[in-house]
């Protein structure tokens, strides 16, 4: 899955703009696959009122990411029938992010540097009620992602808590595609970049539909 | 959490070839790609660049991003040089070709690889002595025969969906001594999935030390560009290509054949980061 972000700190005409020529990516060349709201102003009502303004035109998934739990939880209440998956959680605020994910049954995107601290991480979700969890291993270029990615599909084998989608967070430009490419033909996983024009994710929907 | 070791090792290592000058060497893998976790060596796949001695049917796109030099095949093959290629892949019709191999080999000091008739392979077979080429067939017929007569030449054997190890077995049975294997061409399109599965297959059999599948591999994804309608932009052309190199890289492929020096340039810098160079 492909997720392309828009930042709550545009300007409401600008984030329509940019909501609907995502809109008409997806319908000619079937990317993104999700839209990802990010809480770049740390405000909790800016980011619920971007977060009701881009639901109300984009009808496909929906990815709220933000760094305090309870500006996740005002953004939610606009989107709950979409279960958006939820981005943000870390050992610091692990307890705040399992609560409306569990309330809202809604995925946990998992944040942790080291693999060994990120499985505790989970097993923690698991046992604060999360049920449906994603893994980001803070992988900041696309050597990390082959190590990464690879290592944690052999732990899945015998470790349940490293059993996961992977989240690969990047920026925008012709590096994010690069990760993007390599994290997708290492497996089925959820990209969320800043940005990629229309020939990057053409290119990466014509991979995914020969590779598939 | 302790977690468990995920390190794997390997009964073999892909065998090396040594081309050009003797200052190249392509292969030697005792890993999957690049995988650090599996003790990879650091060495990324070799990068050679098509020039052809006629323009008849090639791309107008790609042959606008040489600055008018492809009207001259041994300018265009400097050019790749200094554009960064490990290497020359000469696309050649007849006339004094083999003399032509000869100049471009000594010119750049790159390693050439060899497209063309089975006559003018065999001629710069025994003809080249201060250079290891690549004979690149065109079928299994040619690599079948270029075998008899390759002498420290690396010849292609041409796969064809065929068994690449059978056709290895009779590429050495006819005397061939470097061998290096074409899975199929990379394209974005549906054969795609299957190309990486036998290339990710052989080099897998070649770890775990199976006969005749520990040759180095190659790709020539030129071909991508040849799936594009007449007005598609170079940029487009190039991302397509450096996608499709990476993706068969990420498989296996040790040898990349590229139409467009965007894409090698792309090509190459993914290589380094994953090789960690």
């Amino acid at each position: 899955m492909i997720a392309l972000t828009i930042s709550d700190t545009m300007e409401a005409d600008a984030a329509c703009l940019r909501t609907a020529e995502l809109i008409k990516r997806n319908r000619s060349i079937g990317m993104p696959d999700a839209i990802c709201i990010r809480n770049d102003s740390f405000s909790d009502e800016t980011f619920a009122s971007m977060t009701e303004l881009v639901s109300r035109l984009w009808d496909g998934e929906i990815i709220l990411e933000s760094d305090i739990a309870g500006n996740v939880s005002k953004a939610l209440i606009h989107v709950l029938d979409r279960k958006p998956l939820i981005v943000g959680a870390n050992a610091d605020n692990i307890e705040e992010f399992a609560m409306p994910a569990n309330l809202f049954d809604c995925p946990l995107c998992i944040s942790g540097e080291r693999l060994e601290d990120l499985m505790d991480l989970v097993q923690k979700a698991g046992s604060l009620g999360v049920r449906r969890i994603a893994i980001d291993p803070m992988m900041r270029n696309m050597k990390q992602c082959l190590e990464l990615c690879t290592d944690l599909k052999r732990l899945a084998e015998t470790v349940p808590e490293a059993n996961h989608r992977i989240v690969i967070r990047t920026w925008s430009g012709e590096y994010a595609m690069t990760m993007a490419t390599v994290s997708l033909l290492i497996d089925d996983q959820i990209v969320i970049a800043d940005d990629l024009d229309h020939d990057s994710c053409e290119t990466l929907k014509e991979l995914l539909r020969c590779t598939r | 959490m302790r977690l468990p070791k995920t390190s794997r090792t390997y009964d073999a290592e892909i065998e090396e070839l040594v081309v050009g000058k003797g200052d190249y060497v392509i292969g030697g893998a005792r890993s999957p790609p690049f995988l650090d976790l599996d003790n990879a060596r650091n060495r990324r796949p070799v990068i050679f660049g098509e020039a052809f001695d006629t323009l008849d049917d090639y791309n107008e796109a790609a042959a606008s991003m040489f600055s008018g030099r492809q009207t001259d095949i041994e300018e265009w093959a400097v050019m790749w040089k200094e554009l960064g290629a490990d290497g020359i892949c000469l696309r050649l019709t007849g006339g004094d070709s083999v003399k032509l191999v000869k100049r471009i080999a000594d010119r750049t000091r790159l390693p050439v690889m060899v497209s063309a008739g089975t006559d003018i392979l065999k001629e710069a077979a025994s003809t080249v002595t201060d250079s290891v080429l690549i004979l690149n067939c065109s079928d299994r017929e040619q690599s079948l025969e270029l075998s008899k007569c390759s002498n420290n030449h690396v010849v292609v054997a041409k796969c064809e969906g065929g068994n690449p190890q059978e056709i290895c077995r009779e590429m050495k049975g006819n005397g061939a001594r470097n061998i290096i294997v074409d899975l199929g061409a990379g394209e974005m399109g549906p054969g795609l999935k299957d190309l990486r599965s036998r290339i990710d297959g052989y080099r897998m059999a070649g770890l775990n030390g199976e006969p005749d599948s520990r040759h180095t591999i190659m790709c020539d994804v030129s071909p991508t560009w040849d799936e594009h309608e007449g007005d598609v932009s170079a940029r487009r052309a190039s991302m397509y290509e450096a996608t499709v190199a990476l993706s068969v890289m990420m498989s296996g492929a040790d040898l990349i054949v590229v139409k467009g020096p965007g894409a090698a340039d792309m090509v190459r810098v993914y290589g380094e980061e994953l090789a960690d160079l």
